[in-house]
């Protein structure tokens, strides 16, 4: 179930409005867990020995996708998750429409007391190709979407709409991702002292507030290309009290120094842009680390770790959910793709971690003592989920 | 509502995809995930109204909207909700068979019988 988000921005909304917010997180639950089990258990009695029977080709998740679709429970799960999807932003939508005026009047004062030298915004700098050719993850208006004075909407909408969509699973500040990524580093590099740490694509900034918060005495800087996401984020991040720049950049051409920075990070980013601009962006990444700095990138596995049952299963949102590049990036060879921005082979790290905010931190601790493998709660929104992450060092 | 309010967009860009045979069918969910969502909405409010009732007496609006549920009502609220999914869901993706082919099943059933009953 959703919960209170934990700043002055949260819209709680009518009790009516929190009940249908409850209802379309719980649906997305079921369907997540109890339907996609059935649609598991429907591929495994009845469409794979199908396909076997028929010596019908099944490498990779598009043989599993073109073999499923005529089943019913595929129709259904996939009726039904497209629904749910735009039922989260057209809740989150009608709460923050009733309190606009009211949003409005708190980011203003919290803007007002002290945000300028936090925000920098770059007019000239239009919204790529990537963020403003489809309405991403079905959101009505994209990350970028601005209503007149209320410039602020986009950041609201993903705000409240991951709010709803994660089903309570992505901590109770939404920045469990960003909490379990910095954690991970620090517990298991504690002579790495990062000076300056930079997010690419930070949305609204609430994972790369987790790493100013498990390194408090770095300098750090959220970049994203949407306005309205670094208006918000801005505010979020003051009213959480956490010292954070948000400047918008485009993170394929970079404006910081050459070895100027000490992690370049990013979380559910690299998925939503084209192969050419993931090279450029890993090339940006290469050049502005010093010496001895980490990019690190949380992302979903690649398919060629994954079965194909299970790659089907994510590349739902490729086609489904407006996620156009999810698949071609998650078909890449991320060892070569590192190679390739000018890293070195043994100098790349690949792993997976447990949700930190959920444990204590000495259970935390103990979990990433042993390496885990992929499998098929990597990356996956449902009970047992962990989240996978890569990069290297320089 | 001000004519810039009725311009606040809820839809999202481009075309919806078809996932049934008929796209009356894909529209038939989304009316019925909402009319879900609704009666769901409608069920809470009907159980805060009930609390509030037997508890107290009549309310002011502002003590009606503070009313706070406990975790185990939470619980067994999250129960119920499951409980109705199971019920509503429960045709959707099970096998199903043709109407010929259910008469038949229906024909051959009602001519054992016939046989049966012969002497
Ligand atoms: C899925 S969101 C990332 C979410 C966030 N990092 C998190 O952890 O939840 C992708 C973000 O990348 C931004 N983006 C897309 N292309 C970009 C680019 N070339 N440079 C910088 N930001 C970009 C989008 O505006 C959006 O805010």
């Amino acid at each position: 179930m959703p919960q209170p988000l934990k700043h002055s921005l949260y819209v709680k909304g009518t009790t009516e409005q929190q009940s249908k917010q409850d209802f379309v997180s719980g649906l997305r639950g079921f369907l997540l867990n109890d339907m996609a089990a059935n649609m598991k258990e429907c591929f495994e009695s009845e469409v794979q020995p199908q396909m076997i029977r028929d010596q019908k080709k099944l490498e990779t998740g598009e043989d599993v996708h073109d073999a499923i679709k005529s089943k019913n429970v595929f129709k259904f799960y996939s009726s039904m998750r497209y629904n749910a999807q735009e039922m989260v932003w057209r809740n989150a939508l009608r709460a923050i429409h009733e309190s606009k005026n009211e949003l409005d009047s708190r980011i203003n004062a919290i803007k007002n007391e002290q945000s300028a030298s936090k925000l920098h915004l770059d007019p000239s700098l239009a919204i790529p190709k990537n963020v403003s050719s489809v309405d991403v993850h079905l959101a009505p208006g994209s990350y970028y979407r601005e209503d007149g004075s209320a410039n602020w909407v986009g950041g609201a909408l993903y705000d409240h709409g991951l709010n709803i969509f994660s089903f309570g699973m992505m901590g109770s500040n939404l920045d469990d991702i960003g909490q379990s990524m910095a954690q991970y580093i620090r517990k298991k590099f504690p002579d790495f002292a990062p000076k300056t740490i930079l997010d690419l694509g930070c949305t609204i900034g609430h994972n790369t507030c987790a790493w100013k918060i498990t390194y408090p005495e770095a300098e750090v800087e959220g970049i994203d290309v949407a306005p309205a996401c670094l208006r918000y984020g801005n505010a979020r991040a003051l009213d959480q009290g956490v010292d954070v720049n948000f400047k918008q950049m485009d993170a394929s051409a970079l404006s910081f120094e050459n070895e100027s920075v000490d992690v370049v990070f990013s979380s559910m980013f690299l998925h939503e842009l084209s192969v050419k601009n993931i090279k450029r962006v890993l090339a940006e990444a290469y050049r502005v680390l010093r010496p001895g700095g980490l990019m690190l990138h949380m992302e979903l596995p690649p398919n060629d770790s994954l079965e194909p049952y299970d790659a089907f299963y994510l590349d739902w949102d490729a086609y489904y959910n407006n996620e156009p590049f999810y698949k071609a990036f998650r078909d890449q060879d991320f060892t070569q793709l590192r190679i390739d921005a000018g890293f070195q082979k043994d100098k790349l790290i690949d792993f997976i971690t447990p949700q930190y905010t959920y444990m204590d931190s000495e259970t935390y601790t103990k979990a990433i003592k042993v390496d885990a493998d992929i499998d098929e709660n990597t990356g996956r929104l449902a009970e047992g989920i962990q989240w996978f992450g890569f990069g290297a060092w320089k | 509502m001000t004519s810039a309010d009725q311009n606040f967009n809820l839809n999202t860009r481009g075309k919806r995809p078809a996932f049934f045979a008929s796209s009356e069918t894909d529209a038939l969910m989304t009316a019925l995930l909402e009319t879900m969502s609704q009666l769901w909405a409608t069920r809470a409010q009907v159980n805060l109204l009930q609390k509030a009732l037997i508890g107290k007496g009549l309310l002011t609006a502002e003590e009606l909207e503070n009313i706070q549920r406990s975790d185990n009502e939470k619980a067994d609220e999250h129960q119920a909700m499951q409980n109705f999914f199971a019920d509503a869901f429960r045709s959707m993706g099970v096998p199903t068979q043709s109407l010929a082919s259910r008469k038949k099943e229906i024909d051959d059933l009602q001519g054992e019988t016939k046989n049966e009953a012969d002497p």
